[in-house]
């Protein structure tokens, strides 16, 4: 509607202009009138070089940021050209992943000639999860406003904000103490299961009852699994990633992080288990120290939580049926004592 | 590279970009303030510059152009920041500020911007005299001969105009309409004469227009101090909108001044200005409006519709269209003759026969007869008083005299002769007649008349003592006792008025009249033209009351026909023996060739006498009984119009006699009407006033009630009143306390607020009581109450700034 005016407006302007020109027979107006019906061209021819050689940057934080912590989102657009444009939208999508929620809006900005054009996002995410910038495409406009190109981007920037749990270590070393105290009792007992950690190619000397017999018939290769002791992994969390409401989720993913967290700080290694949604199977991993404990977490981050029946702590009994006690952060019903009580009605109780 | 910044707090002002994710305020490096405003200022400047730049140009002026561009540049910068300040109030305030500096500029530049304006205004009329072949086109005197100065100084307010208006369009809408409607109109006037500006100018022309376009059609052009780099708007289709940006503005400047300047380089060498021209066979634009814009020219705004200022000069007895009359003093006749008289003297050219009713014109009483020539001879001795002449050659007495006067036409009308009273002709039947245009029987210009005349300085006492019903009117022209119906009338009652009776005598009547019109009707050159349907003499005597010569000499004719005395109008010229002492001396001729006889001011030598067209006159013949035709003066001396030389000083004066009689004055723009003009002044002003006075009585009305509310017997119900009077003033100190519902939230309010130690409980609690219950309240907690609130309106007070102390006032 609006080039439509501008068009309109245009055509006005030179009409009266040649009206000028031909009635007062001026050379002025001459001019004028080259300037009108050259200058549309110009505009036009414009749009489609910068089209051609405008470049779309995005840059998020590398490092990870935390929840309610505001960080930096920049788009720069770099435009080689020498022509300038007042209009330029950028169609941006925003969303974190792990709630999977979105939202989409339109950053209109100049685009300086020969030169960069940078507009800087402070952004504040309230939750925790996985952020995601995404400009799918560029409209230029031209000077006159009478034209537009789409240009393709479909540039991403993306940062991980952790989680900010509560410092809550001396409820969580108590925990610890029990639990592989159980732990221990078991591997007394001669309960101690080895879990499968992971698949890999077959190496000579691999035993043969740890083939995957399955699976290799299917790759045309032998393929092996990786066993690890139960019993030597001390503790399992176990994190329910389960939330009807994000305020609960995130309650899940507080207490887990308050959990580790305090678990690190004591050094006491533990091993984490959870349900991935994305790859629809039960993932772990053996965490020692505040490095592990953050790829953990960035892990769980990039992926994503889910709605109704809690899956993870089904999953990992069905998995490790004696494994003993273990961490299960998730929602409150447990009949325990041996429990942490987060926000949400979530709890981290021992099982 | 990114900064952390621990921040937890309310998303109120953020954007929601998704849910739990939020955006604060965007950042972009959108340049200095002071950089957007230089940048937009541009815009200002170069269709200033480039229209006054331009038109000067065309019109080959030269000024001082730094000293222009300089003030231009200064000017536009000052207005872009006024629309970059923080605050409304503080632009009106610049505004306020530049008045005053614009009045004093004004005041102190006045002769300067004056004296510039009317060197514009002559080179315009010189070259619309060129190009429209116009001939006696005025010229203004200035004041100061240093055009290169004053020039530059009417260039520099005019811009300021300009550019004030242009900022208003330009800041808050970016208006093509009316940049090219400030700028461009003035360029049409040299476009129409085929004057064209520099290309320069018409390259800033062209770069604001296109600067204007751009930013009409993109936005993006308004730069407040108070931006933020982008705007917001949230909802279904969110998005984030930068502000405004000088890095960009810049940038396209400077990509259109490249284009333009190619273009016009480019184009000049394609087609060239004369080669352009020659591509148009007819100019119909021209032939069409040559006519009318050459009248325009000559007589202002009023040449278009046919209510015009007359030059001076002759009228030929046409008098309806004329509202004012503005003589340019530029020499009509050039007079060689030797001064007898301290009377005036007076060049006889037309006269009046009959008085055409509505026409508002004198009919020639001597019409061109087919017939034959004897009468055309009969008439124009008639009208040239032959017998009166001869009777004078023929006086052998002591005041015979014989004057020999030489007219030459420097600038009057062609079409008429120029002759002094009782004139001998050698030849009566060359004169035939003033229908007879083409026969070249008048004065032609650059010709010289010489004529042998016989001047009557003293009149006998006896003449004109006979009552007009004793003339003998046998062989007299039944046309110059004609007073038309219409008019009998209103002349009747005119004749009443002045007391004129049948047994007065010629002489008595004539003074009669004349002291009349002395003591009753102000003379003016600027009376206001008969309206259409308005006959001119009866609109003269019964409405308008004032005039110059014509009204004053028509209205007369007719008094005096009215009372049976012959009469006739006569338009000629008419000096006095001031002015012939103003003329220089002509030493070349001796006196004795031009005069002989008796003299009233003794021996005088030759005098080439200037006579310009202010000099020209029309007044009275009346036939006196026992000699003839006679003149009789009977415009008044005291004069209407001040001595306004200029504009200024016709503005100034016109201010200073708000509506003093509802004169119109006349100025360089033609007829500026300005009793009308200041009729509106006024009613703005009254319903300003009147606006302000009910303003005020409504605040008065108000603050009464509030106070007799306030002050009522029953102290429960004064206290309800005073405490809800309380919170309207904070309401109206602060908005946020409209957020308080209860007392004890307006009662905290006001403690934390205002710093006062209010028990917040007790204050509550006795406020509920009063407010909402009907148990009994003692008289010493209504006092304390009371005294409270006085406390807390005292806080109020104290903490207002100014404007809300002038809200609390008004309320």
């Amino acid at each position: 509607m609006l080039r439509i005016r501008n068009i309109l407006r245009y055509a006005v302007a030179i009409a009266l202009n040649i009206f000028v020109m031909v009635v007062f027979h001026s050379y002025v107006n001459l001019v004028l009138l080259a300037g009108l019906l050259l200058f549309p061209l110009y505009s036009i021819y414009g749009v489609h070089k910068v089209k051609s050689h405008l470049s779309v940057t995005l840059q998020a934080p590398t490092e990870d940021m935390h929840k309610g912590e505001e960080f930096l989102v920049r788009i720069v657009l770099e435009n080689p050209t020498w022509f300038p444009l007042v209009n330029v939208t950028a169609y941006v999508k925003v969303g974190n992943s792990f709630y999977g929620v979105q939202g989409e809006h339109e950053l209109n900005m100049p685009l300086r000639a020969h030169g960069k054009t940078e507009t800087v996002y402070p952004v504040v995410m309230e939750e925790s999860g996985h952020f995601m910038l995404q400009v799918s495409s560029i409209q230029c406009v031209d000077l006159l406003g009478i034209y537009a190109v789409m240009v393709p981007v479909g540039q991403r920037a993306e940062c991980i904000v952790l989680p900010e749990g509560e410092a809550r270590e001396q409820e969580a070393g108590n925990l610890y103490q029990k639990g592989v105290s159980e732990a221990m009792e078991s591997k007394e007992k001669g309960y101690d299961f080895s879990e499968v950690s992971g698949i890999r190619e077959y190496v000579p000397g691999d035993k043969l009852q740890n083939i995957h017999w399955k699976l290799s018939s299917k790759k045309d290769d032998l393929m092996v699994k990786e066993r690890v002791s139960v019993s030597a992994m001390q503790l399992h969390v176990v994190v329910e990633l389960v939330g009807d409401e994000i305020a609960q989720a995130e309650s899940v993913l507080e207490l887990s992080d308050s959990v580790t967290k305090a678990f690190v700080r004591q050094n006491l290694p533990f091993t984490v288990h959870y349900y991935s949604v994305t790859r629809a199977a039960m993932q772990q991993m053996y965490i020692g120290n505040e490095i592990e404990r953050k790829q953990w977490l960035e892990m769980l981050l990039y992926d994503t939580c889910y709605k109704g029946e809690c899956r993870a702590r089904e999953l990992f009994q069905k998995e490790y049926p004696s494994a003993g006690a273990f961490l299960y952060v998730g929602p409150d019903g447990m009949d325990t004592e041996d429990k942490i009580i987060g926000e949400q009605g979530i709890a981290a109780a021992l099982i | 590279m990114f900064g952390r910044k621990k921040k937890r707090e309310v998303h109120s002002e953020d954007m929601v970009l998704a849910e739990g994710i939020y955006l604060k305020t965007p950042k972009m490096q959108i340049g200095n303030i002071v950089y957007s405003c230089f940048l937009r200022s541009v815009i200002a400047f170069l269709l200033t510059l480039g229209s006054v730049g331009g038109f000067l140009s065309a019109l080959q002026l030269s000024y001082n152009y730094l000293l222009v561009i300089v003030a231009y540049m200064l000017l536009s910068l000052y207005f872009s920041f006024l629309y970059a300040l923080p605050k409304f109030l503080y632009r009106d305030m610049g505004y306020i500020a530049f008045f005053a500096v614009f009045v004093f500029a004004i005041y102190t530049f006045r002769i300067h911007a004056n004296s510039g304006l009317y060197v514009v205004v002559n080179t315009v009329l010189q070259r619309a005299k060129a190009f429209f072949n116009l001939s006696g086109v005025r010229e203004y005197e200035t004041q100061i001969d240093n055009d290169y100065l004053t020039v530059a100084i009417v260039a520099i307010f005019i811009g300021m105009v300009l550019i004030i208006i242009l900022n208003i369009w330009l800041y808050s809408r970016m208006s093509l309409i009316w940049a090219v409607g400030l700028t461009f109109p003035l360029l049409l006037i040299p476009l129409y004469m085929k004057l064209v500006p520099d290309v320069l100018y018409m390259i800033f022309l062209a770069i604001g227009y296109t600067m204007v376009v751009i930013f009409k059609a993109n936005g993006h052009y308004l730069a407040f101090a108070w931006d933020k780099p982008f705007k917001i708007k949230e909802g279904k289709h969110a998005r984030v909108s930068y502000t405004q940006d000088a890095g960009v503005f810049q940038h396209v400047l400077v990509t259109i001044m490249v284009f333009i300047l190619c273009i016009s380089f480019a184009l000049q060498g394609v087609i060239r200005p004369g080669d352009f021209e020659r591509q148009f066979h007819s100019d119909n634009l021209r032939e069409k409006t040559a006519d009318t814009i050459g009248n325009f020219i000559l007589l202002g705004f009023a040449g278009l519709y046919n209510q015009y200022s007359s030059v001076g000069g002759m009228s030929g007895g046409k008098l309806g269209g004329v509202s004012n009359v503005r003589p340019d003093y530029m020499t009509d006749l050039i007079v060689t003759y030797t001064p007898y008289s301290n009377q005036a003297v007076y060049l006889k050219a037309f006269t009046g026969g009959r008085y055409l009713y509505q026409n508002n014109e004198w009919e020639d009483l001597y019409t061109y007869n087919e017939a034959g020539s004897d009468e055309d001879i009969t008439d124009f001795e008639d009208e040239s008083m032959k017998q009166e002449m001869l009777s004078l050659r023929q006086d052998s007495g002591k005041y015979y005299a014989q004057g020999v006067m030489k007219v030459r036409n420097v600038g009057a009308d062609g079409t008429y002769l120029y002759y002094p009273y009782y004139t001998q002709f050698e030849n009566y039947s060359i004169f035939k007649n003033h229908a007879m245009f083409e026969s070249m029987q008048g004065l032609n210009r650059g010709t010289t008349g010489t004529y042998t005349y016989y001047p009557k300085i003293v009149w006998e006492e006896s003449l004109g003592e006979t009552t007009p019903g004793k003339i003998d009117k046998s062989n007299m022209n039944e046309e110059f006792l004609d007073v038309p119906e219409e008019n009998a009338d209103v002349i009747k009652a005119e004749c009443k008025k002045i007391g004129l009776t049948d047994t007065m005598t010629e002489n008595e009547i004539t003074d009669a009249v004349a002291q009349y019109f002395e003591d009753n009707i102000p003379y003016t050159l600027s009376p206001g033209a008969t309206p259409r349907d308005e006959d001119f003499i009866n609109y003269f005597l019964t409405k308008n009351r004032k005039g110059y010569c014509a009204h004053f000499a028509s209205a007369a004719t007719l008094i005096f026909r009215q009372m049976g005395i012959p009469a006739r109008y006569v338009e000629g010229y008419a000096f006095s023996l001031e002015s012939v002492l103003a003329s220089e001396m002509n030493e070349g001729e001796k006196a004795a060739d031009y005069y002989q006889g008796y003299s009233a001011i003794g021996d005088t030598p030759v005098m080439d006498v200037e006579v310009t067209d202010a000099m020209a006159h029309a007044w009275v013949e009346v036939y006196i009984e026992g000699f003839g035709w006679k003149v009789v003066e009977v415009t008044p001396s005291n004069s209407l119009d001040t001595d306004e030389n200029n504009f200024w000083d016709a503005f100034t004066s016109a201010m200073n006699n708000l509506g003093a009689d509802g004169d119109q004055t006349s100025g360089i723009l033609g007829d500026l009407d300005m009793s009308k003009l200041l009729w509106g002044v006024y009613m703005i002003i009254a319903v300003v006033c009147l606006f302000v006075l009910y303003r005020m009585g409504v605040i008065v009305v108000c603050k009464v009630m509030r106070y007799q509310k306030c002050h009522q017997s029953d102290q429960r119900e004064a206290v309800v009143a005073r405490y809800a009077d309380l919170c309207d003033r904070i309401r109206l100190c602060d908005k946020a306390f409209n957020a308080c519902k209860s007392h004890r939230e307006q009662l905290q309010y006001m403690k934390d607020k205002y710093g006062l130690s209010l028990d917040i409980t007790v204050c509550c609690e006795v406020m509920e009581k009063i407010s909402y219950s009907r148990q009994e309240i003692a008289g010493q907690q209504l006092v304390e109450m009371m005294q409270m609130i006085r406390q807390v309106k005292k806080a109020v007070w104290k903490q207002a700034t100014f404007l809300q102390r002038i809200r609390l006032c008004k309320r």
